[in-house]
């Protein structure tokens, strides 16, 4: 029986007859960066192919996905051999790289968008834009108050002007925290309740993304954001997760148990949001509260 | 006054060059699009032409032929599939070597750095990028045809089965194969020496290794490993199905060889 391999290639698909020692039966299908599996057209066209052969050839498929689309129109099809395919492909035309690259560039810039603008990503945008003014808004303003402060005649004129000017940046960061904050909250809605909605937006931020989050151990959640000390001393406790630890108030001295315990439980949140999307917080919620209870009345436990 | 620059063309390529009155050396590719640096290297006009600086410490390529590494190498009017391209520091280079003639498909999968690489990519009249996972070949093997070289730098765990399975699917027999071998994503419980050495030996007659360098100092456990397809590489692919399990990073459990 006949074999002919179906492959994509510089953006069009191809029929490509390996049995034949020549380039016959090449076929382009559709011109568009990804051949749109459902339409009508490359089924047509795949058919009319087909029917000049004596007897139908044995489909071969480059990928799982066109195995998928030619099941989805009913034709058999086996996954090609790797030197099939090797040969399939050389016998396809070249193309001028010209032409082909403005398919990849359109297609590269499609899917960039496509890609950005999903929630995950918007919401990583929004929480390194954040951390961005939260560096302008203590460092340069810290700097600026220092002489700028008791400022008389001209420099007084400027210095209200300065003013006016902060508190459009405290007003434009009050208003990304609130988009900030919603975000993260239905990304990762336990995540946000165990660790805020902030940090919990500045983890998947530095984890990059939420997926890469959850697949992360409790230990490296706990110490995200932090560097490596050098030498052999003792390493940092927290990184991101320091404002959150803080915030639960844990007793002096405990702060690292405390740690623990709180990456713990973000690790497992970002599980739960990353995978079954369940609501896991209450329970949490209640094991955190639970500890810290305990870290506040004994000396160790 | 300070002497004029001298500049050599470097072995076999046409378009790499090395400025030879000064120690140690410098080296040059001749700027395809015009005279904007694409990382804030330098710019000279010599020869002329334009030259672009190949920093060493930015770029691991640059760091091999500092240190004398001379083939396998980009040639001009080749077509070079690129994984792990990141922003295009070296990607660029690369696209200088083969000149107008030639192409370089550049994978990446990380957004941000493929936003830059995007940007770098339309002034690039021979740069395609490409916005996918080396690990899902599928995505873009109706894409790139088959090349004369692979250049690798994914600094995965499982980089060499990454190169190998990619190589397997777009080298031809007399292609170029270079692998930068990251040895700290391959675990801390073996040193970058042994972590090379069982690279080489999980390439065993797929690819003929020719040159291996490390990138010291400029960037620290590292490695280049340079060849070309061995026998083995285009035999049925179910010789080779068998895959290391899945690792996970933390893991310290050694690759058994």
């Amino acid at each position: 029986m006949a074999a002919a391999v179906l492959v994509r290639g510089g953006g069009r698909l191809y029929l490509v007859d390996v049995e034949e020692g020549s380039a016959r039966a090449l076929l382009p299908l559709e011109d568009t960066p990804e051949p749109d599996p459902a339409g009508p057209s490359s089924a047509d066209a795949l058919r009319r192919t087909l029917s000049r052969y004596p007897s139908p050839p044995e489909l071969l498929v480059g990928e799982p996905s066109l195995g998928a689309w030619l099941e989805g129109i009913g034709l058999p099809s086996k996954p090609a051999p790797l030197p099939e395919l090797r040969r399939a492909r050389e016998r396809l035309p070249d193309r001028p790289f010209a032409l082909e690259r403005s398919t990849f560039l359109q297609d590269a810039h499609r899917r960039l968008t496509e890609a950005l603008a999903s929630p995950e990503q918007t919401l990583i945008a929004l929480a390194r834009e954040e951390e961005r003014l939260e560096r302008v808004e203590t460092r340069e303003e810290g700097a600026a108050d220092e002489w700028i402060g008791g400022a008389t005649g001209d420099l007084a004129e400027y210095a209200e002007a300065w003013g006016t000017f902060r508190a459009s940046v405290r007003e434009h960061r009050a208003r990304l925290l609130g988009r900030l904050e919603r975000a993260a909250e239905s990304v990762a809605p336990n995540l946000s309740a165990i660790v805020g909605p902030r940090v919990a937006a500045r983890l998947i931020s530095a984890a990059g993304g939420l997926g890469a989050l959850a697949r992360m151990s409790s230990s490296r959640l706990q110490l995200l954001g932090t560097r490596r000390r050098p030498g052999g001393r003792r390493g940092p406790k927290y990184g991101v997760l320091a404002r959150s630890v803080v915030a639960a108030g844990p007793p002096p001295g405990r702060e690292g148990a405390f740690a623990r315990s709180l990456a713990a439980w973000a690790a497992i949140a970002a599980r739960a949001d990353a995978t079954t999307r369940r609501s896991i917080a209450e329970m949490l919620l209640a094991r955190r509260d639970a500890r810290l209870k305990r870290l506040h009345a004994g000396p160790r436990t | 006054m300070r002497p004029k620059d001298r500049y050599q063309r470097l072995g076999r390529s046409a378009r790499l060059w090395r400025r030879t009155n000064e120690e140690p050396p410098s080296y040059w590719t001749e700027a395809l699009a015009g005279a904007q640096p694409v990382y804030g290297e330098r710019l000279v006009h010599a020869e002329n032409r334009w030259l672009r600086r190949w920093e060493p410490n930015r770029s691991k390529l640059g760091a091999a032929i500092a240190k004398g590494w001379t083939e396998p190498l980009p040639q001009e009017g080749e077509r070079w599939l690129y994984l792990g391209a990141a922003s295009g520091t070296t990607a660029s280079h690369i696209a200088d070597l083969v000149g107008p003639a030639g192409s370089v498909y550049a994978v990446e999968k990380s957004l941000r750095p493929f936003a830059r690489l995007l940007r770098l990519a339309e002034r690039y009249p021979n740069l395609a990028p490409v916005l996918d996972d080396a690990r899902r070949i599928s995505g873009y093997l109706g894409l790139v045809p088959p090349v004369d070289g692979l250049y690798v730098d994914v600094a995965q765990p499982d980089q060499v089965e990454i190169a190998l399975e990619n190589a397997r699917t777009f080298l031809r027999e007399r292609s170029s194969f270079l692998l930068v071998l990251k040895t700290a994503s391959m675990g801390r419980d073996r040193s970058p020496r042994e972590h090379l050495e069982s690279a080489i030996d999980a390439m065993h007659r797929q690819i003929e290794v020719e040159e291996e360098i490390a990138l010291d100092p400029f960037h620290r456990k590292h490695y280049l490993i340079g060849g070309r397809p061995g026998r083995a590489l285009f035999r049925p692919v179910e010789a080779y199905r068998a895959r290391p399990p899945f690792r996970n990073r933390d893991s310290r459990v050694a690759r058994e060889s």
